[in-house]
Order: C-alpha cells, then structure tokens, then sequence
C-alpha cells in the first residue's frame, strides 16, 4: 500500500485497505512474488496469514511470552526454549537463542549498534503445532520434588483477574485434568501510559439519581449526542425509503401479455342467464328425484 | 567625447573671464533650534551583522493555543513514548460518571486524538511512514468517545421511561410519605424535614437552591403539597395552627401565596405560627392569588426571592 496523502482521512479508503482480497487462484503467485521480492533479512520464515485468521485473544495464542516450549519439528528438535515473543503477522513463535535462526547478509543502513559484519543471526519463527508447553509438576516418584513435562494438550476453564496482564485471563489446565493448573507467566511489569486513569478514580461513582423531574442529561447536549429525527427512530418510512425497499415491476413478456389479453376477452363475453321457466324446470326436476324420499 | 561644432564665441562667452571671490561661511549659530525629530542622519546608522533566517529566532509562547495539538510540545511522540497499552472505557465505568465528568472526558479525548490526528498525518505525509501506531491509538479513543454519547442516551431514555411509569405511581407514593411523615415522632424533627427536602427535590423538582428551580405545574403542585404537609405536622403541636387549619377549607391549602408563605417559613412551631397569622391577614384583606395566574405569580415570588438573597449575600460581603 503506498502511503501518504489524505488517504488515512477518509473512511473509504481505510475499509478499502482492509479489503485487500486477492483471488484464491492468484494467491500462491502473489506470496511466490513477495517472497522473491523482499530481502531476505526481511522475509518473514512463515507465510503470512489473512487478517480474520490472525490470533487475537490468550486462547488463540495459548503460549505467552516467557512460557517454556520444546520443539517438535525442525533442525532444533527437542531443544527447549523460551517464547521471546509473538511474530502477529504469522501467527509463529519467536524463541530465545535455543530455537532454530538464520544467518541473512544485511545491508549497511539497517546495522544494529555494535554489529561488526554484514552477517546477522536471525530467530525464525515457530508454528504453533510444532510446539509444546514444557511445565514443572510434582513428580509422584520421589515426593516433594519436581519434574519437567511436555503438555500434550491444554484447555481453558474459567476465568481469574490476573494482576499481572491487568485482565481477565482463562485458566490454563492440562487437558482431561482440570485441576492441574499451568499458570501463565508473570509478565514484565509494566507502567502505565500516559492516558491511563487510575483505577479508584475510574471506580469512583460521581452520578447518582435523586430526581424524577429533572433529566440528568441536560437539553442542548442531547441534540450532540443523539440525532432527534432518526429514520431509525421515526418509525414511518418516506417515499425515499419505500422506493428503495420494493423491487420494480418486471415488464411483461409476449406470452404474458396475449395470455392476460384472452383472459380479459373471455371475461368480456356476455354470460348465459338463467330465465325464470328455467328455473321452474330444474326445480321440478329435482322435486322428481326427491319425492320418493321426502 | 562628442566635440559639438558652435561658433567661436560660444566658448569664450561660456568661460570665466574674471576671478570672483567666493562668499566667506556664515559663522557658527549660536542658538540652534535642533530638529524636534532627528531622523536618517548618516551618523546615527551604524551596520550590524545581517540577521539570519533560521528559526532560533522565531520565539513562540509557551501560552500559543496550537500547543494544544502537540503533546509535551515534541514534533513527534516515538512509538516508545506513545502509550499503546491503555484500553478503552467501558461501558459500566462510564455508566457510574456524571455528566459533567463524562463531558470533561469526552474532551480530553478530542484534544488527544487532535495531537494523534496531526502526528499520523505527518507520519504517513513527511515521514512517509506505513505504520498504524497513531491511527490504532486514535481508534481507542475514539471506542471511548462512542461510548460515552452510548450511556448519555441510554441515561435519557431510562429517565424518560421512569418518568412515564412514575406518573401512575406517584400518588401512592406521596400518600406513603405523607403518612410515614406526619407520624414521625417529634424527636425526629430533624430527620423527617431532611427527608421532606429530598422528597421534594426528588418528585417534584423543588431544588433548595433557588437559582435552580424551573416554576411549572409539577413544580406549584409540589409547593401546595409541602406547605399543607409542614401545617399538619405542627397542627397537633400549636392550638393556633390547629385553630388556622380548622378554619381553611377542607383543611387542606389551595391557594399559591398562601402555599408560598408557608412553604419558605423555617421549620418550627414559631415560624409555622407566624406564617400562618401572614396568611390570615392575607385572607383578610382578600388577597388571593388565581389559580390561572399562579404559575407567573410563583415565578415571580421566586424570582423576588433569589435576588433578595443575592442582595443578602453582597451586604454581607
């Protein structure tokens, strides 16, 4: 995407960005271009995913950074390392110097403070399928000491507020054994930003009804805060509307028409009427047949 | 140079024949008026080194309203100083603030997301960057500002659908407080009016301060109610006000200069006393006030009364 201009200004242009849909067949191009294309110092070890299937919660993820994993895959197999960090644009794993790297050439301009020659060591990204959560249980062979294990597979139950993350966090448990809790790692402390407020302030009650008279929201704010004359709220639609809700009328077929045009002749031919002798006849008629039974 | 042809006399009558004397130099004034404004005198100009064009001198105040869109007065915040971690308000925290702090909080975000809107706008203009640092942060806020517009509403909807339900409710409610207040023990004098300033603030809009109070029906309703309450309260106690209730109508008060009188009497026997002896005089000397006139008759009694206690307070200043 180029950058510049007014394009972040408009609200189009944002969705647009977002809607970046590249047709499925094209797909394996695409990525085949960009791969070739970028530097390798650049190129990212796993193929980027499409932004609904990027992880978003703690669930998703499941290993936070400073939980322990060993690898299962790879050259680095059974090395047991720690999760540095969230590679967001892969869904992968950056793990410390324990995990697989690479050694890129780099270019002069993107030099870190210190680095002596153009060959930089690199840690590449791990999926998280060839991982496992490396925990320290308590070893039922020699009581009151610990062992290592590798989770096989791990579920969320519950919740807790974790005052570490400042949220809400699941439980992590190893499966089928809910009682076996993995606690999340204690993040680094963190202080809190700038617009942050603090939390007796923001839990401070300062609003309190004491009148049924007299609205607590006062007339002229209302007009900012909610648009009187809503179609939402106006509950009648205008012609405007209603010509956009019905669909218009399909024009009549050859076959159609004639078909409507014999209908209308046939209505138009004058129908027998019934004369009173008529009338008598029948009646008779049906007394005959009935009489017997009367 | 040219040599222009002329007749021979033209130079000799063109040069000076005749040595003449120059006129000697007047002497020196004495008394000199000076020139009452001494300007573009060669003297005076002195050259100085040029003034360079750099802005060093340019000095802007520190007052200058546009800081209001730069954030500690840097051209840029770095991604380090930019607080990405705060989350947005929700709803039930903004739910427990009053108008007045959501109103404050509504524009401390819109100055922010001034100071963000002008760095992303430099970020993707000057710097040609692609990232999404400010926008992101921006979008927060702006989660924030859509909430508090959100509960502002939804306070007004419960209030206008509380008021509704409450109209069938309220005589029932003023007969329980009537009755709960009449039967209060004198000891718990003190109490029951603070209980009844409450009560009519609440039902009827009746504020205890002045300025605040809008006059209307429900406002008058409440203003009869209140006076008939305190005379039934201190009737039991006062042979004179029992005496004053037995002879109004009905026992009950109707008219809203009586109401008046004695709804601002403080809340004793004696004041209750003396205000209902006003109030008779009143009846005597036929002053009542139309029940069609009563709203712009209480309005201006109120109004009497705000500037009289304005005129108190600046006395006593």
């Amino acid at each position: 995407m180029s950058s510049g201009g007014y394009l972040h200004l408009t609200k189009v242009a944002r969705v647009a960005s977002k809607m970046n849909n590249v047709p499925k067949h094209l797909e394996s191009r695409i990525e085949k271009i960009v791969r070739t294309s970028t530097p390798e110092f650049m190129r990212p070890a796993l193929p980027s995913v499409n932004e609904e299937d990027k992880f978003q919660t703690v669930k998703d993820w499941r290993f936070l950074p400073g939980d322990r994993v060993v690898i299962l895959k790879g050259e680095k197999k059974g090395n047991i390392c720690v999760v540095k960090q969230h590679d967001v644009m892969t869904n992968g794993f950056i793990l410390d110097e324990n995990g697989p790297s690479s050694n890129v050439p780099v270019p002069k301009q993107f030099w870190l403070e210190g680095q002596r020659t153009h060959m930089l060591t690199v840690p590449k990204a791990v999926r998280q399928q060839d991982l496992r959560l490396v925990a320290e249980i308590d070893d039922a062979a020699n009581p009151g000491q610990l062992k290592t294990v590798a989770v096989k597979g791990i579920e969320f139950k519950g919740t807790y507020y974790d005052d570490g993350y400042k949220k809400m966090m699941p439980y992590r448990s190893v499966i089928g054994q809910n009682d076996l809790i993995i606690p999340w790692p204690r993040p680094e402390p963190t202080e809190d930003g700038d617009l942050a407020t603090e939390p007796a302030l923001a839990r401070e009650q300062t609003f309190w009804i004491d009148s049924i008279v007299k609205n607590p929201v006062p007339r002229d704010a209302l007009l900012t805060v909610r648009n009187p004359r809503s179609k939402f709220r106006r509950g009648t639609l205008t012609a405007r509307d209603i010509s956009k809700l019905v669909a218009p009328k399909m024009p009549l077929s050859e076959t159609k028409k004639a078909y409507l045009a014999e209908k209308k002749e046939l209505a138009q031919r004058p129908r027998p009427s019934i004369t009173d002798e008529e009338k008598a006849a029948i009646g008779q008629k049906i007394y005959d047949h009935l009489k017997d039974h009367l | 140079m040219l040599c222009k042809r002329t007749f021979q006399t033209a130079a000799k009558a063109c040069a000076r024949t005749r040595y003449t004397k120059p006129k000697p130099k007047p002497q020196p004034r004495e008394r000199v008026n000076l020139p009452s404004q001494r300007t573009h005198h060669d003297n005076d100009l002195i050259i100085s080194a040029p003034v360079p064009p750099t802005v060093e001198n340019i000095k802007c105040p520190d007052d200058h309203p546009l800081w209001q869109f730069f954030a500690d007065k840097k051209f840029m915040r770095t991604s380090e100083e930019l607080d990405s971690q705060s989350r947005s308000w929700t709803i039930p925290e903004l739910r427990r603030k009053s108008f007045d702090d959501l109103h404050s909080l509504w524009f401390t975000c819109l100055k922010e997301r001034n100071i963000l809107a002008r760095e992303n706008h430099l970020l993707k203009n000057n710097v040609e960057g692609f990232q999404d640092n400010y926008q992101d942060v921006s979008e927060k806020i702006r989660t924030t500002m859509w909430r508090i517009r959100h509960v502002l509403s939804e306070r007004d909807w419960a209030f206008k659908i509380a008021k509704e339900e409450f109209a069938s409710e309220r005589e029932a409610f003023t007969a329980v407080f009537e009755k709960e207040f009449l039967e209060a023990p004198a000891e718990e004098d003190e109490e029951s009016f603070e209980k009844l300033s409450r009560f009519q603030h609440s039902v009827f809009g009746i504020s205890e301060f002045i300025d605040d109070n809008v006059v209307n029906r429900t406002f008058v309703d409440g203003l009869k109610l209140v006076a008939n309450l305190k005379v039934r309260k201190f009737a039991s106690r006062d042979t004179t006000i029992q005496k004053f209730l037995e002879e109004t109508r009905s026992q009950t008060i109707t008219d809203a200069g009586e109401s008046f009188v004695l709804f601002t009497a403080e809340n004793n026997v004696n004041d209750i006393k003396e205000a209902c002896q006003a109030v008779e005089e009143l009846r005597k000397s036929g002053n009542s006030v139309s029940k069609y006139v009563e709203l712009d008759t209480v309005a201006k009694y109120i109004r009497q009364l705000a500037q009289a206690q304005t005129s108190k307070e600046t006395t006593a200043h």
